[in-house]
């Protein structure tokens, strides 16, 4: 293979590994492969065939990581918030598995346990593994082998929305119970009517909805959100000036 | 040959001091530290765009993007503004009493101080 190829192999290679990092926009990364590029040319008339000054060019240049961890002192909350984006997508994806889970798979598994157990605690038990069981945890084990730190904070995040869940199940039906007490009393219905129907349905999963359209809309904000500084940034590089 | 901590406090001066000299882009900027210091500051390359970036955002600097001449790629070009002016004259002022200091204490000459 010629030597230009090989070099620009390699410099295209190093500048998808660049383009992955949170931190390094658009017009740092074509800054720095033009300082990548002189260096190697630099090298180059020196003596060095290609590929022997890519790599003294990339190693004097820095490491993706290194070069990550330098820009990321400039633009500390750019990083945080590209973090909190995916964080939030996490998220909601996993509220999203649970809720649809919870509302296509919970129920006729309790109606198939009622017929064939009559042990109360076993089906319950069942129940709970089923919802909070292998598919958030599946989603989970995907997050923290793709980004490592940011699934491990989804992790977390999850494992105290699965407390906050179990605590709804002990705890939240009873308050919604009161709270359809509350209703017939004002309305006098002594019966479970539609309208009835539905203001218990709402409620049941009013937590689980309102997690999911949340966490949906932290992470439309902070997509819109960098999605305009990757435009602003490009609009001021095509008038020339950053 | 200095220690990390202090190329990293010396480059804000450094530079600010090579673009009072005129306008230049990043890979020049490190050669001229390579060739003023005769290799002595060892910088990495990539430590340097994020002092640059950093002094635009103060207003130190300025930057505008064009396309270089020897090359024809797109490069992004910085410039000291007013006020990268008056923080280089503070700087010049720190870095001198500092030295002067040292001079004193092991019998050197000192610098003028303006």
């Amino acid at each position: 293979m010629p030597d230009d190829v090989m070099t620009e192999q390699a410099i295209t290679a190093w500048r998808d590994r660049l383009s992955a990092s949170p931190n390094i926009g658009d017009q740092q990364r074509v800054e720095l492969e033009d300082h990548l590029r002189r260096e190697i040319e630099a090298l180059q008339a020196s003596g060095l065939n290609g590929n022997e000054a890519v790599t003294v060019a990339t190693m004097r240049v820095g490491t993706c990581k290194g070069l990550e961890q330098e820009f990321a002192k400039v633009r500390p909350w750019d990083a945080l918030f590209y973090r909190v984006q995916w964080m939030a997508v996490g998220f909601a994806g996993i509220s999203t598995l649970q809720w649809l889970y919870g509302v296509f798979l919970t129920q006729p598994l309790q109606l198939t346990l009622n017929a064939y157990t009559a042990e109360t605690s076993v089906r319950e038990w069942v129940i709970v593994l089923a919802t909070l069981g292998c598919l958030p945890l599946i989603w989970l084990a995907v997050l923290a082998w793709m980004r490592s730190r940011t699934g491990m904070i989804v992790a977390g995040l999850a494992t105290l929305h699965l407390i906050a869940v179990c605590i709804q199940m002990e705890y939240g039906y009873a308050l919604y119970g009161r709270i359809y007490e509350w209703y017939r009393l004002q309305t006098g219905s002594q019966e479970w009517s539609f309208v009835s129907h539905t203001v218990y349905g709402v409620l049941s999963i009013l937590p689980e909805s309102g997690t999911i359209m949340l966490w949906t809309a932290i992470a439309a904000l902070l997509f819109w959100r960098n999605r305009r500084n990757k435009c602003d940034e490009a609009r001021e590089e095509s008038m020339g000036y950053a | 040959m200095p220690g990390k901590d202090l190329v990293a406090a010396s480059a804000r001066p450094l530079v600010l001091s090579i673009l009072q000299r005129g306008e230049s882009y990043g890979y020049a900027i490190l050669q001229e530290v390579k060739r003023r210091s005769g290799g002595s500051l060892e910088w990495t390359d990539g430590m340097l765009y994020p002092v640059l970036h950093k002094l635009e955002k103060q207003g130190l600097i300025a930057a505008r993007w064009d396309t270089a001449p020897d090359t024809g790629r797109r490069r992004k070009y910085y410039r000291l503004e007013q006020a990268g002016h008056a923080a280089l004259q503070e700087q010049r002022a720190d870095w001198l009493a500092v030295h002067n200091t040292l001079a004193d204490l092991w019998g050197l000459k000192p610098c003028p101080t303006t």
